[in-house]
């Protein structure tokens, strides 16, 4: 297990990316930042939403089909 | 009229999309330069070179999952699977990812792509090269399955396939290759979801795809001598399924006889024969008929793949035990 931890690719890419001076700590830090904003505002977004029309389920399965829907 | 083969047919669909859509282009084992296994793409890559005619490793799943991707990023992939056997492995693209993508991205996102799948038996090519296994397509929400069974719907459903913008199998039989046919001499599309009578009559419907719709043909002939009118409905498309016709024509005959090549449990023919019982049960003058491949493995020699394969005798069998 720890050796397979240091074969982490996403780490390793990070040490490449410094050892190559392709960008700086603090632009990768900047990168991740963005990344945490980018997925709490999903979240945010996820549980202001309504839930969806029940209809909704038998559509977007085709472009131009409606699957049959159920009457209750 | 001029006359084409089911072969020349598809190819021509092909190629003309090809020249008249520049993201269309074909992948698939030996499409290239061989000219496909059966010799469909035969000349494409002359014509489209090697970037737009993709001979592509042993491997189903990537086939499929190529297209998916080239379908997801903008272009028109037509892969090729061998025999539709091979399908098998690429069920897992085909199944998971292409049918369920448009869903999974809320419908943002379409996949314009054909999988063109050789089926069936006749050919000595035994079990694992001669299957039938549309009810596994039809089973699945996301992909269209069309079934043509002559040159002049191979040609004419092929292009709607090819514009379509959703994952369409496309069934061809290996033994249709060959036959000849007449084919308009504009190329036009048939609209998926639309079905063919292929013969008019009064006394029972036959709804019959690929090949049995031609021995349903033979058969309706001989009960004619009999004086007994088979009308025959070829669906073409098995999803999405033209009912109307098929039901217009059983509320007229009162009776029906389904035909296919597929092996019979579990079969697309179940799930028509279930849909008619369900729907116009009322129209029905006696028991639903189903007649399909014996449940076996496809055998090698003629003479069992003969007896496992419905011919002109059954049907005719079968449409007399309900007169």
């Amino acid at each position: 297990m720890e050796e397979w931890v240091a074969r982490d690719p996403i780490p390793r890419l990070a040490r490449y990316i410094l050892d190559n001076n392709i960008a700086t700590d603090e632009e990768l830090k900047e990168i991740e930042r963005n990344i945490i904003r980018e997925l709490e505002e999903a979240v945010r977004f996820a549980e202001e939403s309504p839930y969806p029309e029940e209809t909704s389920a038998v559509e977007d399965i085709y472009t131009d089909l409606v699957e049959e829907g159920r009457v209750r | 009229m001029r006359q084409l083969t089911y072969a020349e047919a598809i190819r021509e669909a092909i190629r003309n999309e090809m020249r008249r859509d520049p993201r269309v282009f074909i992948l698939g084992e030996d499409v290239g330069k061989f000219g496909g296994c059966f010799g469909v793409t035969k000349g494409l890559i002359d014509e489209f070179g090697e970037e737009l005619v993709r001979d592509t490793p042993i491997s189903e799943a990537a086939i499929v999952g190529a297209a998916i991707g080239a379908a997801a990023t903008g272009m028109r992939p037509i892969a090729e699977i061998m025999f539709m056997d091979f399908v098998t492995v690429a069920m897992d693209q085909l199944v998971n990812q292409a049918a369920k993508m448009r869903y999974m991205f809320g419908g943002k996102i379409s996949l314009p792509m054909v999988v063109r799948l050789p089926g069936g038996a006749g050919v000595q090519a035994a079990a694992q090269h001669s299957q039938c296994l549309e009810a596994w397509l039809t089973h699945v929400p996301g992909i269209k399955v069309v079934y043509p069974s002559t040159p002049k719907d191979a040609l004419g459903l092929l292009i709607s396939s090819i514009r379509d913008d959703n994952p369409v199998a496309f069934i061809e039989h290996k033994l249709l290759y060959s036959l000849k046919g007449e084919v308009p001499d504009e190329n036009e599309p048939i609209p998926l979801g639309l079905a063919d009578v292929k013969r008019p009559g009064r006394d029972v419907t036959i709804v019959a795809t690929g090949l049995m719709v031609h021995k349903a043909l033979n058969a309706a002939k001989e009960l004619a001598k009999e004086g007994i009118e088979a009308e025959i409905i070829d669906p073409r498309t098995l999803f999405p399924l033209d009912k109307e016709t098929i039901f217009n024509s059983i509320k007229k005959t009162h009776k029906v006889v389904i035909v296919t090549e597929e092996v019979k449990r579990g079969g697309w023919g179940g799930e028509l024969a279930a849909i008619i019982a369900e729907e116009i049960f009322d129209y029905l003058d006696a028991q639903i008929v189903r007649i399909g491949s014996l449940n076996v493995p496809m055998p090698f020699t003629t003479v069992l793949e003969n007896y496992v394969i419905p011919n002109e005798i059954d049907i005719i069998n079968g449409v007399k035990s309900i007169l």
